[in-house]
């Protein structure tokens, strides 16, 4: 399965029409929001514990690279070795001269949303290197050639009867709808491959300035495992995942799993400082941390848009939008879906791609409102609009016929006579046209560009007689309901 | 891009702060986010156990503490006519209580993976994994152990059960109380342990329809034991 970017609106009436992708994103809906609600409810102060983690957050921008210059020599003097990677292109080579020095044949992954962006495993595959992904639904994805369609639950878009077949197809065991013994199945397969494999990737929460470390959240132990039984431990990470201290650590660590999957703390939180030292039987023996930018001091570079780089990757703007609800993250057609995913795609990838993705926003407001860090992302979605259409730096330069309707449209918005016989004009068209085809929503016998533009819009009906006719009669009878009313007092 | 990167991200971070300096405020007043343990703290912790899916034991004797150890491998061996196999941390708390020799006289196959051959491998064989807790959170049963040359990061990840002592010493209140147990995790050089563990519960998922399983890659079955006592006897 292959993701198609630019394309939100045909890949959504796809979504919309699938029935059982439908019913899988209702119940996650309301399950998830549930979930948050729950574990946030039970916390302290709500909106102290968001204030610290956006101060976090905010306080690691301005600093950013005071941070990483600290984090690089901390991480080098716990005995790890740091890369840098300015590009998607550059994080790829830099994981590939890893495991090819070291005739690395198996690789164990833990989920990294990282990773994803930087198209990692089809270039590890490439180079005839195994790559197993090992968290239960990133497994499940892999098996079925699909990229997540979430970034904490990747196959939330599959049904226990959809992984059931799957598992029988791909695994050749017996079918079963049960969940545990699915997971069991998962447990069964990866055990031996997480013993046997050279090098073990992972992404990173956090990394901790002050003293060198990353900082690991998951469930199901599959990250841990990649970090304790591989000789060798790559991890990558956006550059705006640096912290200062452990003080950080826990303002981010209060909120994340709480927003993430309605959790007071996951089953596990790891805290890694380098390789394993000397006489210690099990972790790494070398440990490599790739920091990537790959858009990300351009964003910083954007007094608007750099509160993007405050995203924590909870998924909570997805989980509580309806939009993402209603269409799955595979429509957004990159790695970030929902929300943030609208806002990130367009900033990351330039060159005009996601720019129709900031428009397939309701504005509602629930995402920045769920936000553990505060981003505002009503605010960041309108910005981009107005960049797509307004910024030649974005190239999402309006189509001719869009630009002429506009300029119409404030024409006569300043000229109340011809507005008045344009919308005469158009009543008596409609007066024509309508029983023909106006019933269906949609005007008749527009030129091709115009038409594509009215396909996906009803036209407002005009009221039969406009409020200029009304006014002359509607004037009388509110002043005399004026009159009346001051007469009572 | 070619060349530098290293070089290269830092000018385009400095450009892009430099432009437009963002405001960096200041940690908000650091009121509690957890509020502080009762005088008995633990009724609470067994709560918070048992509301991530674990087990909470209290014991008030080393004897106690033995013959728990020995009723849970009992109960969680792989098969009814083979001994239950566990692996031990190397580590002073388990001296105190004499676990190695207690379990071996009661019947249990024990190992200390370190001194193993291939410590993972010996590690995966067993049917539980035996701890000792640098910190455990009260509010939130979360068990806090570090990787050292006698405590495998393996022992509490790899058996499908995890048994970790905690002493009564070492209950925190919670989140906010964990950066300071962290620090004094530290060496002389201010290195931290390689590996810093936070465990609350058995391993779990939720990938399949947001239907909770427990026991995924890490144990099915988590027991966190609460000392009530002084172990080391001062």
């Amino acid at each position: 399965m292959e993701l198609k970017l630019d394309n939100f609106r045909e890949n959504t009436a796809q979504a919309v029409g699938d029935e059982l992708l439908q019913a899988n994103l209702t119940r996650f809906g309301r399950l998830s929001q549930g979930k948050r609600a729950a574990s946030m409810a039970r916390l302290y102060d709500v909106e102290l514990a968001r204030d610290r983690a956006q101060a976090v957050k905010d306080r690691s921008l301005a600093d950013l690279p005071g941070l990483l210059k600290r984090l690089e020599s901390n991480v080098i003097a716990a005995g790890g070795q740091v890369h840098w990677a300015a590009d998607d292109a550059e994080a790829r080579r830099i994981v590939l001269d890893i495991a090819r020095e070291r005739q690395v044949r198996s690789v164990v992954k833990g989920k990294s949303m990282t990773a994803e962006e930087i198209g990692l495993n089809p270039a590890l595959e490439a180079a005839g290197i195994e790559v197993n992904e090992t968290d239960l639904g990133e497994y499940i994805i892999q098996l079925a050639h699909q990229p997540p369609s979430h970034i904490i639950a990747p196959a939330i878009h599959l049904s226990r009867g959809q992984v059931a077949d799957l598992f029988t197809r791909e695994l050749g065991v017996e079918r079963t709808e049960d969940e545990e013994e699915l997971t069991n199945i998962a447990r069964v397969q990866l055990r031996a491959r997480f013993l046997a494999a050279d090098m073990g990737i992972t992404g990173a929460n956090m990394a901790v300035a002050d003293t060198g470390s990353i900082v690991l959240i998951e469930n199901e132990g599959n990250i841990r495992f990649s970090t304790t039984a591989p000789p060798v431990h790559v991890a990558i990470m956006g550059l705006e995942k640096v912290v200062a201290d452990l003080d950080d650590v826990v303002d981010i660590l209060n909120l994340l799993p709480r927003c993430g999957a309605g959790q007071t703390l996951s089953a596990y939180a790891s805290i890694i400082t380098g390789p394993r030292r000397e006489g210690e039987s099990d972790g790494p023996g070398e440990f490599h941390l790739v920091i990537l930018d790959n858009g990300r001091s351009r964003i910083l570079a954007d007094p608007v848009q750099r509160q993007a780089l405050r995203c924590i990757r909870c998924g909570a703007c997805m989980n509580h939008c309806p939009v993402y609800l209603a269409s799955g993250g595979h429509a957004y057609g990159w790695v970030y879906p929902g929300p943030i995913g609208s806002v990130l795609t367009a900033n990351y990838l330039r060159q005009g791609h996601g720019l129709d993705l900031p428009f397939a926003s309701t504005l509602c407001g629930r995402c920045a409102e769920v936000c553990p860090v505060k981003i505002d992302l009503p605010q960041l979605l309108l910005d981009l609009r107005r960049k797509a259409t307004e910024e030649p730096a974005w190239l999402g330069r309006p189509g001719p016929v869009e630009k002429l309707g506009t300029g119409v449209w404030s024409w006569l918005n300043i000229h109340p006579t011809a507005l008045r016989a344009a919308a005469g004009l158009a009543r008596a068209g409609r007066s024509l046209a309508g029983p023909l085809a106006l019933a269906g929503g949609r005007p008749p016998l527009l030129p091709r560009g115009l038409a594509r533009w009215a396909r996906r819009r009803t036209m407002p009906d005009l009221a039969r007689r406009p409020f200029s006719k009304l006014w002359p009669m509607l004037k009388p009878e509110l002043d005399a309901a004026a009159n009346r009313a001051g007469g009572r007092r | 891009m070619t060349g530098n990167h290293r070089q290269w991200i830092f000018d385009r971070l400095a450009e892009a702060l430099k432009a437009a300096p963002p405001a960096a405020p200041e940690r908000p007043e650091p009121r509690p986010l957890s509020p502080d343990p009762a005088d008995d703290p633990w009724p609470g912790l067994e709560a918070a156990v048992r509301e991530v899916a674990g087990e909470f034991h209290l014991v008030k004797s080393a004897e106690e503490a033995l013959e728990l150890a020995a009723q849970l491998c009992d109960r969680h061996r792989a098969a009814p006519d083979t001994a239950p196999r566990a692996a031990l941390w190397d580590c002073p708390l388990f001296d105190d209580l004499g676990l190695d020799r207690g379990l071996t006289e009661r019947g249990v196959a024990t190992i200390l993976p370190h001194l193993s051959e291939d410590a993972k491998a010996a590690t995966a064989a067993c049917d539980l994994g035996f701890t000792g807790a640098d910190a455990v959170l009260a509010d939130s049963g979360c068990v806090v152990v570090r990787a050292r040359s006698a405590t495998p990061r393996s022992v509490s990840l790899l058996p499908p059960v995890h048994v970790a002592f905690v002493n009564r010493r070492d209950l925190i209140a919670g989140l906010d109380s964990l950066p300071g147990t962290i620090k004094a995790m530290a060496d002389e050089q201010g290195l931290l342990p390689s590996g810093i563990h936070l465990i609350t519960g058995p391993s779990r998922t939720a990938d399949i329809e947001l239907v909770l399983i427990l026991g995924v890659h890490g144990p099915k079955t988590v027991h966190v034991v609460g000392l009530d006592f002084d172990p080391s006897g001062d």
